[in-house]
């Protein structure tokens, strides 16, 4: 998948959640990071498959630098055209726990509110919307969220889509095999690592099958 | 799939992220463990809701 990431961040090289989001983006495969701003033109908007717009919330908003480039890419001929049909994904960077965005929490308002133009951005342009990924206050997080968030961002670029648990374990398997092959000198590593895909897929391959019993079973099929 | 099944595979790959030198790598791994446990909790989650579905005698 080609997937590009407007990056709306004034200061990318000073923001630590941008340098960590750069870091995990770069081995993506199909993955380019474009930082605003940046003129982007129709035939990359055409080529690619999602488009993500990743910015931290200023004041409860996209930094202008995301409205600019939005303007002047959209205002090009072709581009909307370009755009249908593609996935949009949403990078959201805050300052502020997720939690203080919902009704009585200190926002008060959910990011979802927040984000509303961009729902109506994708309906616009015959784009399908993902689920945002949320980077609530970086600095802040544990080590293992940030491992947690590394993983989830690569997959949130990569996947058709992010939310699907089957996709997500072909996604492991598909890494962990790359990764194996990857270990030319060390045959014994790379033999562990299919082995770890191989069960992963097993196991991915009962829980498949034990879902169609219960669909089948909800559907009044009776089992053999 | 059982949890002795389960048990290897967070073993492998807590190994390979304690082996891990990049710091990718070691957040690969660490994860790969979270993974195999959701993968887990589904299927014990399935397999105990078929078993429900199919001994439930207001079904028979």
């Amino acid at each position: 998948m080609k997937t590009l990431i407007i990056v709306g961040h004034p200061a990318v090289a000073e923001s630590t959640t941008q340098q960590f989001l750069k870091a995990a983006a770069a081995p993506v495969s199909g993955a380019s990071w474009h930082e605003l701003p940046a003129a982007t033109p129709v035939a990359q908007l055409a080529a690619c498959q999602r488009l993500v717009l990743q910015f931290p919330l200023y004041w409860y908003q996209a930094p202008a630098l995301v409205g600019t480039w939005l303007t002047q890419t959209l205002a090009q001929p072709g581009a909307t055209a370009a755009l249908a049909g593609k996935t949009l994904g949403l990078v959201v960077a805050c300052g502020q726990p997720e939690a203080a965005f919902q009704a009585g929490g200190r926002v008060g308002v959910t990011l979802d509110a927040l984000l509303a133009p961009y729902v109506a951005l994708a309906n616009k342009l015959g784009m399908h919307l993902l689920p945002k990924l949320v980077v609530a206050q970086f600095a802040y997080q544990s080590e293992a969220a940030h491992q947690a968030l590394l993983v989830r961002y690569q997959q949130y670029l990569s996947l058709q889509d992010p939310t699907s648990f089957a996709q997500v374990a072909a996604w492991w398997q598909t890494q962990l095999r790359r990764r194996a092959g990857q270990q030319a000198t060390e045959p014994a590593l790379a033999a562990r690592l299919r082995l770890v895909a191989d069960t992963l897929a097993t196991r991915q391959d009962a829980l498949a099958n034990l879902q169609d019993a219960l669909a089948d079973l909800e559907g009044g099929t009776t089992l053999g | 799939m059982d949890e002795a099944e389960t048990e290897w595979l967070i073993g492998q790959a807590q190994a390979l992220q304690h082996q891990a030198v990049s710091y990718p790598d070691q957040a690969f791994y660490a994860e790969l463990a979270a993974f195999a446990e959701a993968q887990s909790r589904r299927l014990e989650q399935a397999q105990g809701e078929l078993d429900g579905r199919l001994w439930d005698h207001r079904g028979w």
